[in-house]
């Protein structure tokens, strides 16, 4: 008994599972309780894409949305954090991003947006530090390496992107289509989940029902899976290496991830894995935390599975939405949260710049940093001083009032349209002005010369006039 | 107080009262008696911080009477310090103030609040009058700060204390001013630090004044080194007491834009404009007025003026103060967040790297060889000052640096190209090892090569006088060969038979060059580390070519430092204190990296294990020392790299509900599920015999280790086990493909692993292995007679095969980094079987396999169900 109470106490900390889905704004996000099952938290107003939302450094939530309304066309980036899950951060962005990405230390963001094109922030600043293209199709899934020195970015037509982060952020590089480190191509149908182990190990599975090892610095395949059907979704117990794929039919194939191999692609057939059935839509999403497996389906359901005995705890429901995104988070967040503003704050979350720094020139970059080192901050905090733009943003969407906002929202953009416009415009007058100096100054320049002609003409004669004069001077002297 | 009155022990409170009053009437002096011996007095405040006598604390049960008593003694003990301040004596005034410091700290919050306000007024008349001497004043300075220090611990009180802070200021402030003195200054200096930690925003109102002050010090030359810094520390700190992102950021600019202006001066003629003007077109920004120069316009003319005349050497030494106090600025914490103007501190960096003291052709004939002289005298200082300060940039960043990553590598590959000096060397080491520790896989990426190969030049000046061992690491080995040249020559060599030719390696089976340091012991240490730094981070790169290179390069210095006899210790040039490295030193760091090398190998078998647990084993001998203390260490960490243990799939905390049997028969599943007979088969990829033990025991899990502890003791239980199993495995296996033999190969092979770990720990004589291999030879022939199909002589039989054969293994293993090939030619051998044809690909086993194959097409076929017969694998249940 007693030993069970040691082991109880270093369980560690509770977990919660945040689900939300794309259908409709009016869904929202829901917290629950993993072990108890009790809803502990509900979000209005959040729909987003599959892999549109995660967790920042466990302080903030922070989801993509699509607007679905198409009258603007802009897609948005919302923060939440956990003190005050009322308040989001409304960043709007140049167009829809669906999947995101944050490194493990929460400074990076990244957002695939559905043309290809990627957007990589700082989120302690809000700046945008780079846009490129990423891929031809539109983005759907991204992942940070284990030491997040590598981006990897994955497209609808089964095309895997593998990205140093330090050549795509090197500020003398300004091409906007850097190129990327390896192309991993080998799936025949869109990646529908990328996962990154320590040693750079990469799996990827698609809808063309194959799950595929990697090892992505050296761009090799490593091992390919063959499943029956399409794979929807995997996770992957990082301890014991299990792997998770989410079929299109609701059942999970449970599998150890064995990755001894050293050289060679190698084909693995599935023999009779374990199943988990009991879902009945395509798996949507899945994640694992310490003990349990949470798998979410099309048909609105979410089961949490014991992994010892694979037997259900829970069932939730979210109501008539198809869950997009399951998010781990640990519960003392929430807790230390509550009880706040006592330290001074030491992890920060800025507006994310809609555009990158019109006054590029990356001669004058600064970069922001808190000197106090960012773990040991446990306070979290929107930094709302950048500009009173931003505050205006906050104001309206604290009423969630997600429109009103929006018209702002795009007030500001026509104007920074037009405040572009007008520097461009100058900047072309002025051009057009210095051609017409030259021009004017050449004009000059050859009236000068004729005329310069002849007074030297003239002057010559002045000096002889001169030379003559003074001969005579000197010839009346003596 | 009686003769008699004797108290219980020392921890009495009664023993404390009596002590202190006994050391009041000794030790302390008198009005009348004269200061008798300093040392007196240390010996006094040694005796109280032990006893802490002036705490004043007990449990409540104590008597009053002793209470009382201590009280009392604390009110004379005052009474006497605060008539030693009151003395006109310096050295009896200068003890009083001591003391009173002293109390500040030691005694008890309830006395302490009660009469700080006293003390204070009895201190401030020190710092105010500017009659006293020098000790008095340094002393009540001191004492001050004690105060200070004291008080902010008490944050009820803030308002009374800032109040006591900011008279305290002004004062001190004059006394930065006037006095000429480096000791009251420093003692200044130190008070101000405390304001200004403790009560920041007491000193607002004379920032500038503040800053003037420092900044006249820190210029106007005349201080020592340690003085300085102590000023540029100061600095550092001034903007806390504001508060604000603003001060920090225009300080930062103002040391800068000072920096520039020294450097300007300096390098004159010495480096390309176009640095310069980048420098400075990130300093001003267009549009922006810059602040005003550090500590006014004034001081900054008469600076300007000054240095123009004063020669290069105290403009350096300015320039590095100041750097030191852009470090600080960086490392200090600051209450938010502030604006870090990277880009151009990594300019001014780079900047001063670039600049060697060489001069350019056409400002030849513009500067004197004596002026070259004195620049290129302080170029190392200033390098080395830029290198901290680009240290403390990575450090204080972190990833948000990732923007300039790559402009830092191209400044730190530039560099280590260049620079020779190994103080310099070791800087550079230092700042690469933050920079690999800070970004990762990414980053080892781009500076692997330039680290190997500065690292091999450091490390191996040994290579040069005997070229065999280290050949493999030649800087420029062809990146695309699998193995380092080295390796496959010495592999050669064992091939050819000649065994004996490993006996040269000590025992040991590598050859070890003589040795003869020439690069600085802790020019070494740094190169190890960073190279251990490289490995950690850089596990993924295992197939990099020179991964075998580094794995070799480390063995052998390992190795080495073992060999080393007493090495006189070495001084550092610029830490004179202490000796910077010893050769203990050199072996802690090599074994470091060492275990590094041998725990980052995700997938293979480090190929040096023998030797490095050999080693590793030696180094725990010398009991008592760091080295000992960290084998033991390695050895607990390499233990589950031997030993692997296949742990449970989950850990039992949560299976609260299960029974044991239950989660263990499930575990079992999970290990062979691959039989086809579980529901949990996980698919399995063939499986690949250069793969790593790890994956292979976890497949296996202990049932590998239980039955080689069986067939070692010569049971017959196995092989029941066998026949128990038997029909089952036959029934299963007979209609399998030979991917299943070989599968079942494999197994077997990772049965002669283990006993091959085994005899690797135990036989370092390669005489004895010779002789065991003599007779592997003849075991191996024996093979095909066992086929008596009685079990327990092939179980027997082939436990021979594979404990023989090893010593074999472990030689060539050693030397060829692919040990595990051997084992795996065997395991192929006896696929053979089943087959009755064989190619080997090793010739090592190629005589083996020329009488295996004999044999094999004497026998009667049908070998397979035999050969399955004593599969280990079988032996599970």
């Amino acid at each position: 008994m007693q030993q069970r109470r040691e082991k109880e106490m270093v369980r560690g900390e509770a977990e919660a599972v945040v689900a939300c889905s794309d259908k409709s704004m009016k869904i929202g996000a829901t917290m629950w309780d993993l072990e108890t099952g009790e809803k502990l938290l509900h979000i209005p107003t959040c729909a987003s894409p599959p892999f549109g939302f995660l967790c920042l450094r466990n302080r903030f939530l922070v989801a993509s949305q699509i607007n679905k309304h198409g009258s603007i066309g802009d897609g948005a980036i919302l923060v939440w954090p956990f003190n005050k899950p009322q308040q989001p951060l409304l960043n709007y962005t140049v167009e829809a991003v669906g999947p995101l990405c944050c490194t493990n230390d929460g400074i990076y963001l990244v957002g695939g947006a559905l043309s290809g094109i990627a957007y990589l922030w700082n989120v302690t600043n809000g700046k945008l530090l780079k846009t490129w293209r990423a891929h031809n199709k539109s983005l759907n899934c991204m992942a940070f390496s284990d030491d997040d020195s590598f981006l990897i970015s994955s497209s609808v037509d089964g095309t895997i992107c593998v990205w140093s982060m330090i050549s795509l952020l090197d500020i003398e590089e300004t091409t906007s289509s850097p190129p990327s480190l390896h192309c991993l191509s080998g799936h025949t149908s869109s990646i529908t989940g990328l996962l990154t182990i320590p040693n750079s190990i990469l799996v990827s599975s698609s809808l063309d029902g194959t799950c595929k090892v990697w090892d992505f610095i050296y761009g090799r395949l490593v091992q390919t899976q063959v499943y029956l059907f399409a794979i929807t979704s995997i996770t992957l117990h990082q301890r014991e290496r299990l792997l998770f794929c989410g079929m299109e039919n609701g059942t999970i194939i449970v599998n150890k991830l064995d990755i001894g191999l050293k050289e060679g692609p190698s084909m693995g057939t599935v023999a009779q894995p374990l199943e988990l059935k009991g879902q009945n839509g395509a798996i949507s999403a899945l994640t694992c935390s310490r003990a349990c497996l949470i798998s979410a389906s099309e048909d609105c359901t979410i089961y949490i599975w014991d992994i010892f005995n694979w037997e259900v705890i829970h069932r939730f429901n979210l109501q008539k939405g198809k869950v997009t995104n399951l998010v781990i988070v640990s519960r003392s967040a929430l807790v230390s949260a509550s009880k706040y503003e006592t330290v001074s704050n030491k992890y920060y979350v800025s507006p994310l710049d809609k555009y990158p720094q019109l006054i590029n020139s990356f001669k004058g970059t600064t970069t922001l940093l808190s000197l106090c080192p960012l773990h040991k901050g446990n306070q979290t905090c929107i930094d709302l001083r950048s500009s009173d733009l931003s505050r205006q943003k906050i104001s309206s969407s604290q009423k969630a009032d997600v429109p009103m906002s929006m018209t702002i929202q795009m007030k500001v953009e026509t104007s920074i349209k037009n405040h572009v416009l007008a520097t461009n415009m100058a900047e072309h007058v002025t051009v057009i002005n210095k051609q017409l100096q030259s021009q004017l100054l050449n004009f000059i320049q050859h009236r000068l010369l004729c005329p310069n002609i002849i007074n030297t003409h003239k002057t010559r004669r002045k000096k002889l006039k001169i030379q003559s004069l003074v001969r005579e001077e000197k010839n009346l002297k003596p | 107080m009686a003769v008699f009155d004797h108290f219980e022990n020392m921890y009495d409170v009664a023993f404390k009262p009596r002590l202190l009053l006994s050391l009041i009437r000794d030790h302390l002096p008198d009005d009348s008696t004269p200061f008798s011996n300093p040392s007196n007095l240390s010996n006094l405040l040694s005796l109280i911080k032990t006893h802490s006598l002036l705490s004043e604390s007990f449990a409540q049960s104590t008597p009053h009477k002793h209470a009382q008593a201590w009280k009392s003694a604390f009110a004379s003990w005052l009474d006497r310090i605060y008539s030693l301040i009151s003395t006109t004596v310096p050295d009896k005034c200068w003890a009083g103030i001591s003391l009173l410091g002293v109390t500040c700290e030691e005694c008890s919050s309830e006395r302490f609040l009660e009469s700080y306000s006293l003390w204070f007024q009895k201190l401030l008349p020190f710092l105010q009058s500017p009659a006293d001497c020098h000790l008095v004043r340094v002393a009540a300075c001191a004492s001050m700060s004690d105060l200070f220090v004291r008080l902010s611990g008490y944050p009820k009180i803030k308002k009374d204390s800032s109040s006591c802070a900011v008279k305290v200021v002004q004062p001190t402030l004059k006394m930065l001013n006037d006095e000429n003195s480096e000791a009251v200054w420093d003692a200044a200096v130190h008070l101000l630090c405390t304001i200004i930690t403790s009560f920041p925003f007491s000193i607002r109102n004379h920032y500038e004044s503040v800053e003037s002050a420092i900044a006249l010090k820190l210029l106007s030359g005349g201080c020592s080194l340690d003085m300085l810094k102590k000023l540029a520390h100061c600095l550092a700190l001034l903007p806390k007491s504001k508060g604000d992102e603003e001060s920090w950021s225009v300080m930062m600019q103002k040391i800068l834009m000072l920096i520039n202006d020294q450097l300007n001066l300096a390098f004159h003629g010495l480096e390309e404009e176009t640095m310069r003007n980048m420098v400075t077109r990130l300093l001003f920004w267009p549009g922006k007025h810059p602040p005003s120069p550090l500590g006014g316009y004034v001081l900054a003319d008469e600076v300007r003026n000054k240095a123009s005349n004063t020669s290069e050497q105290s403009l350096m030494s300015n320039v590095s103060t100041l750097m030191f106090g852009c470090r600080m600025m960086l490392t200090n914490s600051y209450p938010v967040k502030v604006n870090v103007p990277v880009r151009l501190l990594l300019a001014l960096v780079e900047r001063i790297l670039m600049v060697n003291g060489s001069l350019p052709q056409m400002s030849l004939p513009f500067m004197t060889a004596k002026q070259q002289e004195n620049i290129c005298s302080e170029l190392p200082v200033l390098h080395l000052s830029s290198l901290e300060l680009l240290t403390a940039i990575i450090k204080a960043m972190g990833s948000q640096l990732l923007p300039h990553a790559a402009y830092i590598v191209r400044i730190v590959t530039k560099y280590f190209k260049t620079c020779e000096l190994p103080d310099i060397r070791i800087k550079v080491y230092s700042v690469a090892k933050n920079l690999l520790l800070t970004m990762g896989v990414g980053m080892a990426l781009y500076l692997a090569q330039e680290v190997i190969n500065n690292a091999f030049a450091d490390l191996s000046n040994i290579e040069h006088k005997n070229g065999g061992m280290l050949n493999g690491s030649n800087l420029n080995a062809s990146a695309g060969a699998p193995l380092p040249p080295g390796h496959r020559k010495r592999k050669h060599i064992s091939t050819n038979g000649s065994l004996q030719a490993h006996d040269e390696g000590g025992g040991l089976g590598v050859e070890v060059p003589k040795n003869c340091p020439l690069t600085p012991i802790s020019l070494r240490i740094a190169a190890l580390e960073t190279l251990e730094a490289l490995v950690t981070v850089a596990g993924a790169l295992k197939s990099e070519p020179w991964r075998s290179k580094v794995d070799s390069l480390l063995i052998v210095v390992a190795m080495d430092s073992f060999k080393e006899g007493p090495v006189s210790e070495e001084t550092s040039m610029f830490q004179q204190k202490e000796p910077a490295a010893t050769a203990t030193d050199l072996q802690l760091a090599a074994l470091r990296a060492l275990l590094v090398s041998f725990l980052s190998f995700a997938r293979v078998r480090p190929p040096y294990l023998a030797q490095g647990l050999e080693l590793f084993r030696r180094g725990k001998q010398q009991t008592g020392t760091k080295l000992a203390e960290f084998c033991l260490h390695a050895l607990l960490t390499l233990e589950v790299l031997i030993h692997p243990r296949a742990l449970p799939l989950v850990d039992y905390a949560y299976a609260n509900n299960h029974s044991f049997g239950e989660a263990n028969s499930n575990l079992q599943h999970e290990y062979f599920g691959r039989n086809d007979h579980t529901p949990y088969g996980f698919p399995q990829a063939p499986p690949d015999y250069d793969d790593d033990l790890c994956a292979r025991w976890f497949e296996n899990g202990n049932e590998a280790d239980v039955s080689l502890a069986k067939n070692t003791k010569h049971t017959p239980e196995p092989s029941e086990d066998c026949i128990a199993n038997d029909p089952e495995v036959l029934d299963s296996n007979l209609l399998e493909r030979a991917e299943m033999v070989s599968e079942t190969a494999t197994c077997a092979d990772v049965e002669m692993k283990t006993v091959e770990d085994e005899i690797n720990l135990k036989s370092d004589q390669p005489g004895e292995s010779v002789v065991q291999f003599q007779e592997s030879v003849s075991c191996t022939t024996n093979i095909p007679e066992a086929k008596t199909h009685s079990d327990v002589a092939d179980d027997n039989n082939e436990k021979i095969v594979s404990e023989s054969t090893l010593p074999h293994n472990e030689a060539s293993h050693m030397e060829s980094g692919q040990g595990s090939s051997v084992n795996k030619d065997f395991g192929l051998a006896f696929q053979s079987n089943s087959f009755g044809q064989r190619t080997s690909g090793s010739s090592i086993l190629e005589e083996f396999a020329l009488k295996f194959g004999q044999d094999n097409s004497l026998d009667d076929g049908d070998s397979f169900p035999d050969i399955v017969d004593g599969d280990p694998d079988s032996n599970s249940d």
